[in-house]
Formats: structure tokens, C-alpha cells, sequence
């Protein structure tokens, strides 16, 4: 009958494509991914990363989820977070929305390829695939931001006349920054691979887009970030709508996971700006480490 | 000044309507999904939540406006919030930067054909 009331006609179950007589309750589901998602949008936002690097884990090892699903899950709440916090930095005047327009073809066109990649692969060789991303996050976390501190990068000089030349006021210091914009190339190259992960495995691929637009591109730190996270929410909408497009949603799941992302990054967000302590950063990746170990024994049939 | 050297296609204005567009699109899905899960949450149906549905179930569903139509629409307005914010840029560069503007015309349009080619 509750069915019946909740979805108009009792085949309306049928068309959703949802086998009943589960064990677990959906609420029950619901509820657990809900309170877990909210955690994982507090550290994404404090660690400066997606939650992505958490949320499919316990979507996956924890609720038994495919990997498939919990990457189409994590692509959404990843365009919801990312548009609750662009809006920030674009009230600033730190996103470079030139460069990020720039780059935004060539994240778009890996995060495509990246999702169609998905369909062919099995789910052992796309979880492989996570559990490497997974080495590298935490290596990204301990070692190119130790103790808090940013890749170092030489600020590129303005060039006359250049599109992706940029300034912003850094509201700690109250300098006004200006920079200009090198190795284009080179940041295409890096936003294709960011996108091609993003689509294939459902992470956001800041971890891959901030360090080359700082290192490679001389954009600073502050403003690379945003402008990752402003580019984040359009890429993700890219193989968002593949894995739409081939069925690999699930809109009950992705509701709960969603809201709890967007609690938990709304607090993070308003809370302490970054984690900067070496300990914490160091247990997050041990903590990330071990869910890659879990992954790879999974990918390879032992778990 | 070195500043001057420094082209800004987009005004502060701008800036600020766009941030307006993706917020607007974050908080109305956010509460479009709280809204579908709540009568979820009270009557708990026997349903697999985990199990994936076709791009047609949820337009089916919408029209219900039932408590899964409620979820599908904040879902399609998920996906359309970076897709008007695109199209937003477009307008705004179409009146400062005719050049800038075919970036996100590209985007869009290798948006939409990703879409169509898997449907």
C-alpha cells in the first residue's frame, strides 16, 4: 500500500526497475548513506579534496553497491557541491573563468570518453583503476602538501593583451595578485586526464588539475583551486549524463548521498578553511591507503 | 600599471550572476531530494534503492510529481544547473568577447553530442 501511495501505481515499481524484497530497508539505506555522506562533505571540504575518495568506498564496500552506480552517485554530488562552493569564489573574483572556459574542453572531452570507457570495462578493472587513484591521492596529500604548505610554483608574469591573464585580492593578505598564464598545452594535457578519470571512476580530478595549473601553468594556488572547482561541476555533468544515458543511476541512493554531501560541505565550508596539520593529513591517507589495499584485493577476486 | 594590461571579459556583475545560477541549482535540487525522501523515509516501501533506472523512468516519473518524481526533477535540475551556467557565459560573452565564446560553445556542444551518442 505505501508503495502504491508513494509512486502513483504499484507498477510504477516495475518501470523504476526495482526488485523487491530486499533485505535491508530502503530507508534504512537511505539513512546510513545519508548520516555517512555528511562526514565525508565536512573532510572533503576540510582536505581541500572531493569526497569522492570516500564516498564510493563505502558506497561499494560498505553497502554493496557496484562501482559503477557509486561512481554515477558521486558525479552527481559532485556538480551539487561543487555548485554550492563555486559561487564563493566567483563573489571574490578569484576564479579565472577564461582559463577554467579553456580547459573546461578538454576536461569535458576526457570525462566522455572516460564514461563511455565504463560501459566496456569490467567493474574488478574499474575498481583497479580507483585503487591507483586512490595511491596517488594519498601520496598528493602527504608529500605535495605537507604539512599544509602548497606546491611551490613561480607566479607567471602578466602578458599584454593575453584572455587567461588574471588578478584577485587574496582576502588574508588584502593584496591584490596578478598573473599571467603559461604552458597551455600542457594544462590541456592535464585537464583531458583529469576529466578521463573523473569519468571513469566518478572523483572530481582536482588532485590533477590544481597541482598542473599551479606547477605548469603559474596560476597561484588560490586561484587554481577555484578555478578547478569551478570547471569541476561542468565536467562532471559530462559523464554524468553518459551514465544517465546508459542507465547506471540510481536517484534514490544518489538523493541521499547528495543532500549528505551538501550538509557536510556546507559546514566544512564554514568551519576551519583547510586541514593544515601534518597528523591529520597523514591519517586521512593512511585511512586512504588502506581502502586502496581493500579495492585491489577486491579488483583481484580475493575479497 | 600593469594591471590594465589585464583583460577582463567578465565584469563583477557577471561574476555574480553566475554564482547566483549554480547556487540557485545546488539549493533547489538539495531540496527537491529532501522532499522525495522524506515520505521514503516514513512509509519505508520494499524497494532496492541501489539498483540503477533508465534516463525514461525518470522522465516517466516526473510527471507524478509523486515522491520519486520529486527526486527525478531535482536530478534533471542538477544536471541543468552547469549546462545553463554555460549558457549564461555564452550570453554574457556574446556582448564582451565574440572570440572567448566559442569555448563554451564547444563544451555545450560536446556535452550534448556525449549524451546523444550513448542514448
Amino acid at each position: 500500500m505505501a508503495t502504491r501511495i508513494l509512486y502513483g501505481r504499484q507498477n510504477n515499481l516495475e518501470l523504476w526497475g526495482f526488485p523487491a524484497g530486499e533485505t535491508m530497508a530502503v530507508a534504512e539505506t537511505l539513512i546510513i548513506l545519508l548520516l555517512a555522506s555528511i562526514p565525508i562533505g565536512v573532510v572533503g571540504s576540510l582536505l581541500g579534496i572531493g569526497g569522492g575518495v570516500f564516498l564510493i568506498p563505502i558506497m561499494t564496500l560498505g553497502l554493496g553497491i557496484d562501482i559503477k552506480v557509486a561512481a554515477a552517485t558521486s558525479l552527481v554530488t559532485i556538480i551539487v557541491t561543487s555548485s554550492a562552493s563555486a559561487p564563493r569564489y566567483l563573489r571574490e573574483g578569484i576564479v579565472n573563468i577564461s582559463l577554467g572556459m579553456f580547459l573546461e574542453v578538454f576536461t569535458v572531452t576526457g570525462a566522455i570518453i572516460g564514461a563511455v570507457l565504463v560501459w566496456y570495462l569490467s567493474t574488478s578493472i574499474v575498481e583497479a583503476i580507483f585503487a591507483i587513484v586512490l595511491i596517488y591521492v594519498a601520496v598528493y596529500m602527504t608529500v605535495v602538501m605537507e604539512g599544509g604548505k602548497e606546491p611551490h610554483a613561480v607566479v607567471s608574469p602578466v602578458q599584454p593583451g593575453s584572455r587567461f591573464s588574471g588578478r584577485f585580492r587574496d582576502e588574508s593578505t588584502g593584496e591584490m595578485t596578478q598573473y599571467g598564464v603559461r604552458s597551455l598545452p600542457r594544462g590541456a594535457a592535464a585537464g583531458f586526464i583529469a576529466g578521463n578519470l573523473s569519468g571513469l571512476i566518478g572523483v572530481g580530478g582536482g588532485v590533477v588539475k590544481v597541482p598542473a595549473m599551479h606547477v605548469w601553468m603559474g596560476v597561484p594556488m588560490k586561484a587554481a583551486a577555484a578555478t578547478s572547482n569551478f570547471m569541476i561541476g561542468v565536467t562532471a555533468v559530462a559523464s554524468a549524463l553518459v551514465y544517465l544515458a546508459n542507465g547506471l543511476v540510481a536517484p534514490l541512493i544518489t538523493a541521499a548521498a547528495a543532500v549528505g554531501i551538501f550538509i557536510g560541505a556546507f559546514v566544512g565550508s564554514r568551519s576551519l578553511r583547510r586541514i593544515t596539520g601534518r597528523g591529520l593529513r597523514l591519517m586521512f591517507s593512511a585511512v586512504i591507503v588502506v581502502i586502496s589495499v581493500i579495492m585491489f584485493l577486491r579488483a583481484g577476486g580475493m575479497l | 600599471m600593469q594591471g590594465d594590461d589585464i583583460r577582463r571579459p567578465f565584469m563583477p556583475k557577471a561574476e555574480l550572476a553566475l554564482s547566483r545560477i549554480v547556487l540557485g541549482g545546488a539549493i533547489l535540487s538539495a531540496v527537491l531530494f529532501v522532499l522525495g525522501m522524506i515520505p521514503i523515509f516514513i512509509s519505508s516501501p520494499d524497494i532496492d534503492p541501489k539498483s540503477p533506472v533508465s534516463l525514461d523512468y525518470i522522465i516517466d516519473s516526473m510527471a507524478s510529481l509523486d515522491a520519486m518524481g520529486l527526486i527525478g526533477i531535482g536530478m534533471i535540475v542538477v544536471v541543468a544547473t552547469p549546462l545553463v551556467r554555460i549558457v549564461a557565459t555564452m550570453l554574457l560573452l556574446s556582448k564582451s568577447d565574440k572570440r572567448l565564446m566559442a569555448l563554451p560553445i564547444i563544451t555545450l556542444v560536446l556535452i550534448i553530442a556525449g549524451f546523444i551518442l550513448r542514448m
